[in-house]
């Protein structure tokens, strides 16, 4: 129904725990929730028709949601949430941390000291460090070179999806192996990305400038209104039983709703059968992904950095999960 | 400007003061007419009316409330008053902190939490207000009555943006009934030094009567006619108060199932008021702890009797206290005795359900040659030594008003229709003038138009049924008209004239028989 149904692979992970063919999820009748926020889970710039059911990821958000008048409102856990539990981990293998800096979607712009941001990056974490960009940065020869120079490992997990167009699939996927790879998830702001961390079992971590959008207006209360409220997650180093608990809470993992009534509830058909997978998602191919090349010390990118230019799919390289 | 202390959890950009989303602030004078019991360090927990905050005397007073925007507004109020703090967050966040001499949660407990937060039980945000209040503290707490009058009353009404997660009855955790709920702060170490109901909602009570009151059987009449008196009920402002509907004026309210007057004054006849008021506030008190030298002296208020109001009564913009009378029944402030006994149209009632016309005759007459007159029957108690006592403003006219209410309750039939007003003012040795209306119901209550509406279909039918009846009389009588006037015509005039008729009326039926018989005899098509 809504095209952000579909970011980030969302409707696929889901159609693939239903027992849908995932390669063609079906529409979901109603808004699903794509990213962790503080609002009424919903993103505040897109129209939304009233009396059509809102898919949030957690109790929470749905009652802020109704505080703000929101109806049909109806709590299915996060996405990433039932990927987990469709992926359970195997050996660990863990090591450094994987960090998110800020980033801007599409149309804006970060106003930030990316520098400095690699000093305290540095400073803080004793292992090596892997950076994940977002397409628009990654895209960017001259912010993907600033963490290359520090020595940081730069991926990008791909492109998050357009309006029905682009879609990525395997984003979620290639994002769960990478921190899988990783003991620490951190970023210079709370967002999804920290919560999905936590959820794949890394320590989290929440310092640094937290940058600023070119002519950002704090929503909700914005960045102050998050320290406030989620002050047990910032800091370098942060309760580990407690940023659990809280992530579990934020991703809906304790809400997770069995498939025949999430299938009830996006008006999506009884599985014919067992539907033929697009491909075996625990194995590395998706690793393979041009996205997650190791980039330090790599040949710039001659891709230009304007955000208003959306990739073409062979050059996919979104991160959002945030 | 005193800033706002924020204790986490706190809703951005939700108000529960300004009424938009929910129910509004708890409010009105009759609270804030308990409020001289708070003292000391105090504690208002929930949204109370910007008028009760300044009703309260303490000089060091916190006040949590969990939207971002009410707290500044309260901070911005209180800016010049040093001894102010406003919190902002969940309830849960108060645990451990330095206990207080008073506490007081006007708006009950089911306002407390933020959606941000933990959402606690009625229990469990009661016991933990208990905890952090200091021996020899008070607690003023209000809780409502799922199944109180303005619930069952209530025509349906959307849920508010506030009832995110609301448990409302179905929280086990909340005492069922009142005395459950005394029984509940006796268990957690309060001593009950108060109890009322409160009329006609949780919200804006303007009647607050106390239990050992309202179970005075002597005060029936009393309490029917202060409970049922229009502006009692019309304070009351239990819907949602509009941004427009601000201060304390009456609040307009979805019709109502049935007329609340009705209805309580039913209640307090049969005992169960307590039982059935839309909410209860309780005045508990931690007993000092004397082994841990707690200093009770900060104690304003003592135990002597009559210190506490045993009634609160807002009328006509008049704010008037009951006092127990340690002589024995019940004063106002002002001096005067309650008056024991009933309303005269129970009594009038109660004659003509027992078809005693002569009693009904000598309760009308009685009333209307009184200083009473012009005082609806409803609030005029007769003492039991055979003293009149009107208890609200006069207003006409009364026998109208007493028609109607005879009808509301099955007493249309005890005259002819649409004679009810007039025979009253007649048994009341009055001047009937012309006939008027009973009026029917007097309150549009969902219940008092479909007895009206019944009693409208009667009279209808009824009214249908003697028109037909006038129709085949008067046909009747129409044709025997006729057949006499012609009789007349025939015999009217001399004998040759009469004869000449005689003979052209008998020439004429000969000719229409012929006529008649040929018309039979030919073939037809």
């Amino acid at each position: 129904m809504h095209h952000a149904n579909h970011y980030y692979g969302h409707s696929h992970v889901l159609a693939r725990y239903c027992g849908l063919d995932d390669r063609e999820p079906p529409r979901i009748h109603g808004y699903l929730q794509h990213g962790w926020n503080i609002g009424d889970g919903m993103a505040y710039d897109h129209d939304f028709v009233p009396g059509v059911p809102l898919f949030l990821w957690s109790e929470r958000t749905r009652r802020r949601a109704w505080s703000l008048g929101r109806r049909q409102t109806y709590v299915v856990g996060s996405p990433w949430a039932y990927l987990l539990a469709m992926e359970p981990e195997g050996p660990a293998q863990r090591e450094g941390t994987i960090w998110y800096p800020f980033h801007g979607w599409e149309g804006q712009r970060v106003v930030g000291d990316h520098g400095r941001l690699i000093d305290e990056i540095r400073a803080v974490e004793p292992g090596p460090v892997t950076v994940c960009l977002y397409w628009q940065e990654y895209r960017s020869a001259r912010v993907r070179h600033h963490y290359e120079r520090a020595g940081f490992r730069v991926v990008c997990h791909g492109y998050r999806g357009g309006r029905w167009r682009d879609l990525d699939p395997g984003f979620l996927h290639r994002q769960l192996v990478e921190l899988r790879r990783h003991r620490r998830v951190a970023s210079n702001r709370l967002c999804s990305a920290v919560f999905y961390g936590i959820l794949a079992g890394c320590a989290p971590a929440v310092y640094g400038d937290p940058m600023q959008l070119s002519g950002e207006a704090p929503i909700w209360g914005g960045q102050p209104r998050i320290r406030r409220q989620w002050a047990d997650l910032h800091g370098p180093q942060v309760d580990l039983d407690a940023a659990r608990a809280l992530a579990g809470a934020e991703l809906g993992a304790d809400r997770l709703l069995p498939p025949q009534e999430l299938r009830r509830l996006f008006r999506w058909p009884e599985p014919a059968g067992q539907p033929p997978t697009s491909r075996d998602r625990s194995g590395e191919e998706h690793h393979t992904d041009e996205y997650h090349v190791v980039t330090g010390g790599g040949r710039p990118d001659d891709v230009t950095d304007d955000p208003a230019t959306r990739p073409a799919p062979e050059h996919q390289c979104t991160e959002v999960g945030r | 400007m005193n800033a706002v202390q924020l204790l986490g959890d706190e809703m951005f950009g939700w108000s529960d003061l300004d009424g938009t989303r929910g129910p509004g602030p708890v409010r009105g004078p009759g609270l804030a007419a308990l409020l001289p019991v708070v003292s000391g360090r105090t504690l208002v927990v929930g949204p109370h009316d910007l008028d009760l905050l300044d009703a309260l005397p303490s000089a060091d007073l916190t006040v949590l409330v969990r939207g971002l925007p009410d707290a500044e507004a309260l901070a911005a109020r209180y800016a010049h008053r040093s001894g102010v703090r406003v919190c902002c967050g969940g309830p849960e966040k108060l645990a451990g902190t330095s206990p207080y001499d008073s506490i007081v949660a006007l708006a009950g407990l089911d306002r407390l939490a933020s959606a941000e937060g933990t959402q606690l039980s009625w229990g469990e945000a009661f016991d933990l207000l208990v905890s952090v209040l200091r021996p020899g503290g008070r607690l003023l707490l209000s809780a409502e009555n799922p199944s109180g009058l303005h619930r069952l009353l209530a025509s349906p009404l959307p849920r508010a943006d506030s009832d995110w997660a609301a448990l409302g009855e179905y929280d086990d955790t909340r005492p069922a009934g009142p005395a459950r709920l005394q029984a509940r702060l006796t268990a957690s170490g309060l001593r009950i030094d108060g109890a009322w109901a409160v009329f006609p909602s949780h919200l804006a009570p303007t009647a607050l009567i106390g239990v050992e009151l309202l179970a005075d059987p002597a005060l029936t009449g009393f309490l029917q006619a202060a409970l049922s008196d229009q502006s009692v009920l019309d304070g009351g402002g239990g819907g949602t108060r509009g941004p427009a509907a601000e201060g304390h004026g009456p609040v307009p309210a979805a019709p109502m199932l049935a007329d609340p007057a009705r209805l309580v004054g039913s209640a307090v006849r049969n005992g169960i008021a307590v039982e059935l008021a839309p909410a209860w506030v309780l005045l508990g008190e931690r007993p000092p702890d004397l082994e841990s030298g707690s200093d009770p002296t900060h104690r304003v208020w003592t135990e002597q009797a009559g210190a506490v109001p045993a009634a609160i009564l807002g009328q006509h913009g008049r704010l008037r206290q009951v006092r127990r009378d340690p002589a024995g029944g019940w004063r106002f402030d002002d001096g005067a005795a309650v008056p024991s006994g009933r309303t005269v149209e129970d009594l009038v009632v109660a004659a003509s359900l027992r078809r005693d016309l002569p009693a009904v005759r000598a309760l009308l007459t009685t009333w209307q040659s009184g200083a009473v007159a012009g005082v609806p029957a409803d609030a005029v108690v007769v003492t039991p030594d055979g003293t009149w006592h009107g208890l609200t403003e006069g207003t006409e006219p009364v026998l109208r008003r007493l028609a109607s209410r005879l009808i509301d309750v099955g007493l249309a039939d005890l005259w002819p229709a649409g004679e009810l007003t007039t025979m009253l003012t007649a048994m009341a040795g009055r001047e009937p003038g012309p006939a008027v209306d009973d009026g029917g119901a007097a309150v549009e209550g969902w219940r008092e138009l479909l007895t009206d509406r019944e009693r409208l279909a009667r009279e209808l039918a009824e009214a249908r049924a003697l028109r037909d009846w006038y129709e085949g009389a008067l046909t009747e009588r129409d044709d025997e008209l006729r057949r006499l006037r012609g009789i007349v015509s025939l015999l009217h005039g001399k004998p040759t004239v009469r004869a000449g008729r005689l003979l052209l009326a008998g020439a004429r039926t000969a000719r229409r028989t012929v006529r008649s018989a040929v018309r039979r005899l030919r073939p037809t098509n």
